[in-house]
């Protein structure tokens, strides 16, 4: 069975019928972790992202990973931020 | 993309379904509704009230890495992992544009662009502009004005990022055009000095100059104008 899967694009809901998984909870990351650039074989070079950057750290946040949550917390040296797709 | 806080107060956000269309969430701590384009609270004890956009950039892994070589990146959940490729194909469909009419919802349709043509909107100097993501593909350098800011949108085609500053150095309005195709280095029409898509100067009279950043909202169409009705489009007649 092909279930129909929301998938979130700049704020819009889009709907695309593509998975055979069920879906999963779409729910905010409160306690984001992270890995290394090496570590992160699961990234092609095309693949969008959202990048941030303060006085010490940059951190991407992969697009296919905000779309499944909608909301990921996190702590910048400037304050939290609430990163959205 | 914004900060977790309002009225000095940090919040924490939840999803909580849509309005026209677009995200609305939901603060734990007052229960306040929030629109994502507009950035409002629309209901609930922080009503009226704005949040503040964080410096971002959407641009792609390759061109992130290249940048910031020490990069943290977000790792998945479980789970959530085995959906990367799946997502991927969905989001690049969306982010090029889809053809077709706006979602269930959408309040009314602004006829200048096509709903779900997406742009990049800035809010600067008192007013608000679209820059449709079809007219960047097509014209990689804009020296342009918004309200009362000399501003520089550019579009580096390699990896569909755009970047946006205020265009001016030391007080002195400038204006810019493409090094090469590639856009990833500009020229300044005032100084002939040499300048990166990340709006640094690297080489010439004004190298070591930074231009201020402009934060870019990328959106649908349909969404940025329900939530921005006075903005202007880049490219449109004056005709509003």
């Amino acid at each position: 069975m092909i279930i129909a899967a929301a998938v979130t694009v700049f704020g819009a809901r889009v709907f695309v019928a593509q998975s055979k998984k069920a879906d999963l909870p779409y729910v905010t990351i409160d306690h984001p972790q992270f890995i290394a650039a090496s570590q992160a074989t699961f990234l092609s070079l095309e693949d969008l992202l959202i990048g941030v950057t303060d006085a010490k750290t940059a951190k991407a946040y992969p697009a296919a990973i905000l779309a499944q949550h909608g909301v990921v917390q996190d702590q910048m040296a400037d304050g939290p931020i609430a990163v959205t797709w | 993309m914004f900060r977790a806080e309002a009225n000095g107060k940090a919040l924490e956000f939840d999803t909580d379904g849509l309005i026209g269309g677009n995200e609305v969430f939901k603060d734990r701590e007052t229960g306040s509704h929030w629109q994502q384009s507009s950035l409002e609270a629309i209901s609930g004890p922080l009503k009226g009230a704005h949040l503040t956009l964080y410096p971002f950039l959407l641009t792609t892994w390759g061109e992130w890495e290249k940048q910031h070589p020490d990069t943290l990146v977000l790792k998945p959940l479980p789970g959530y992992a085995d959906r990367l490729a799946d997502m991927n194909k969905i989001i690049n469909q969306g982010v090029v544009g889809l053809a077709g009419p706006a979602p269930k919802g959408a309040l009314g349709h602004d006829a200048r662009l096509r709903p779900r043509d997406t742009i990049v909107g800035l809010e600067t100097g008192g007013e608000v502009k679209a820059y449709p993501m079809a007219a960047l593909r097509n014209t990689p350098v804009v020296n342009d004005h918004v309200g009362a800011n000399p501003v520089l949108i550019v579009h580096q085609p390699a990896s569909d990022t755009t970047t946006a500053f205020l265009a001016q150095a030391n007080g002195r309005p400038l204006k810019f055009r493409a090094a090469d195709a590639h856009a990833d280095k500009l020229i300044d029409l005032e100084t002939n000095s040499e300048w990166t898509a990340y709006g640094v100067c690297i080489a010439g009279q004004l190298k070591g100059t930074h231009l201020k950043p402009l934060i870019l909202e990328p959106e649908f169409w349909f969404a940025w104008s329900e939530f921005h009705p006075n903005t202007e489009v880049y490219g449109a007649s004056a005709a509003k």
